[in-house]
């Protein structure tokens, strides 16, 4: 929440994570979470890793929330999230 | 001529509470610049990762405030009951207990613990702790009133027994996790939004009037009428206006229409406010401490006239608010209204007391008054290129569709002037801290100074 949104509140330097299970695959979402791979736009700096486990109980979460309706995503047309 | 300082003692339990602020506030100013300066130059070493520095900043954003208005609240309850507190004992246990939450929860979140809900990151342990701390504030408030209830019918006396055990609810509700999301948002608001914009605020309001009229003794009934008012429709308007953070977040739609309405409604005691603190601060002059406290109080207004009354307004209009909302617009917002309005407030404050108690000497005053300038003019760049920055990024990340990280990395000469404004604001933060903080780090030494300045011609 330090980072990204969810529901559009939180941190500003990452992307909006309600819709987030909608755009991307599962195997994507479990990879991203758990290779720690280099956060653009750094050079330095990877995303945090989590266990395999828990990249599972995060993509249940994401899954869910992506079902709540929360009128945000009917307008603007793009660019809300990755 | 130079008041004298509170003599009857009791107002001394306000003074641990404002030398804590000094603390927190150079935590604060440390902590913000740190994350300030990674964002534009992410790949810079900086000793705090990203996302544990913010939490750390967010919690310090409210907790250095309420620190200074737990102080004042007790100082002027002592000064406008005209009786000692009921247990100096208690509010300085209350004290420790809070200062031992808020290191364990600033530990906490430099180790990475967190429990991941904004503004709420603090592990539950601590939470649980300032809600006990908020309890025991109200049992030694309650029982202060008893001993004049006859005078505690008056508007300082009713906000302060109110807001206390309110925001100590609050925080007890939103301690909790919640299963479904959206009501675990909607929870975190009550404490985001109605700790800021109800029970703080009228404890805030109430701090003027007392600083502004009671200080002076001169006759402040009809302010504190308005007062009443005031506070009457901050809690009205603002508890229903907490819609207008329920828009988006999966709550049924009537929140829109009560959330836009009441915000409108909103703005009204945020004028009334200003009307108040500008109408006493008339005249006051002679006395530097109060003058001076007179000067933030009066930066806080106007900072929150223009990021609540104008830019918090434009904001809650659901239209626009779809387009801006989660980005630094918002961010743009909090620095002004929360930054602006309770931090500058309680600078005066903590300044009004410190000073009180053992008076500014002739450098610590030059301090003081630049840092003012600095403060402000550092705040107004923070605050106006967030917003700026934050209008960018709607445009072309909600307008043009343009992708995340790219319009990201368009905002970064935004992000490098807002960076500029924490390091000017951070240079006013020191020569505060220093002007207001050097007396008393003396304290082990003769007290030649304030014994001098405790007494004048007598």
């Amino acid at each position: 929440m330090e980072c990204h949104t969810l529901f559009g509140n939180g941190g500003y330097n990452a992307p909006d994570l309600t819709r987030v299970a909608l755009r991307r695959s599962d195997s994507f979402i479990t990879d991203w979470l758990t290779k720690g791979r280099l956060v653009r736009p750094t050079k330095t700096e990877a995303h945090p890793a989590v266990s395999p486990a828990d990249a599972e109980a995060l993509l249940t979460f994401f899954k869910y929330v992506a079902t709540v309706p929360n009128r945000w995503d009917a307008l603007p047309p793009k660019g809300v999230g990755p | 001529m130079r008041r004298p300082p509170v003599r009857d003692g009791s107002g001394e339990v306000a003074v641990p509470y404002a030398l804590a602020v000094l603390v927190l506030f150079l935590f604060q100013i440390t902590a913000a610049n740190l994350g300030a300066v990674h964002l534009v130059f992410p790949d810079l070493p900086v000793p705090i990762a990203f996302e544990r520095g913010r939490a750390i900043h967010l919690n310090l954003a409210v907790f250095w405030p309420m620190l200074g208005l737990m102080g004042a609240a007790y100082y002027f309850l002592v000064q406008d009951l005209q009786t000692p507190i009921w247990s100096r004992r208690l509010a300085m246990a209350q004290f420790w207990l809070t200062i031992v939450a808020l290191a364990g929860t600033l530990g906490a979140l430099l180790l990475g613990f967190t429990e991941g809900r904004e503004y709420l990151e603090a592990p539950w342990p601590f939470k649980l702790m300032i809600v006990l701390g908020l309890f025991l504030f109200t049992v030694n408030i309650l029982a202060t009133l008893a001993r004049r209830w006859h005078r505690a019918i008056r508007p300082v006396p009713l906000i302060v027994a109110f807001s206390v055990p309110v925001s100590g609810l609050l925080l007890l509700a939103a301690t909790f996790w919640y299963h479904n999301p959206s009501i675990d948002e909607m929870v975190r608001f009550w404490v985001v939004h109605l700790w800021e914009e109800g029970s703080l605020d009228i404890l805030a309001s109430a701090a003027v009037v007392a600083l502004l009229v009671g200080s002076r003794s001169v006759s402040g009934r009809a302010l504190e009428g308005w007062l009443f008012i005031e506070a009457a429709l901050v809690i009205f308007s603002g508890t229903l206006a907490t819609g207008h953070h329920y828009y988006w977040i999966g709550l049924p739609a009537f929140w829109i229409a009560v959330g836009s309405v009441f915000s409108f409604l909103q703005v009204v005691p945020i004028w009334m406010l200003a009307h108040i603190a500008l109408k006493a601060s008339r005249g006051v002059r002679g006395d530097w401490g109060l003058s001076r406290a007179t000067r933030f109080i009066l930066s806080a207004v106007a900072w929150n006239l223009g990021g609540a009354g104008v830019v918090g307004l434009a904001m809650t209009v659901p239209a626009i608010n779809r387009y801006i909302h989660g980005t630094y617009v918002t961010s743009g917002h909090a620095h002004l209204a929360l930054g602006g309005f309770f931090g500058f407030l309680v600078l005066g404050l903590v300044l009004f007391i410190l000073d009180r108690h053992r008076p500014v000497d002739p450098a610590g005053r030059r301090a003081v008054d630049l840092s003012i300038w600095f403060l402000n003019v550092g705040m107004g760049l923070m605050g106006l290129s967030l917003l700026a920055a934050g209008g960018l990024e709607a445009y072309r990340l909600r307008v043009l569709g343009r992708e995340f990280i790219w319009v990201q990395s368009t905002l970064r000469p935004y992000l490098a002037l807002r960076s500029l404004g924490g390091i000017l604001f951070a240079i006013g933060g020191l020569l505060y801290d220093w002007g207001t903080g050097h007396p008393w780090i003396a304290l082990g030494r003769p007290r030649r100074l304030t014994e001098g300045a405790r007494s004048p011609g007598k």
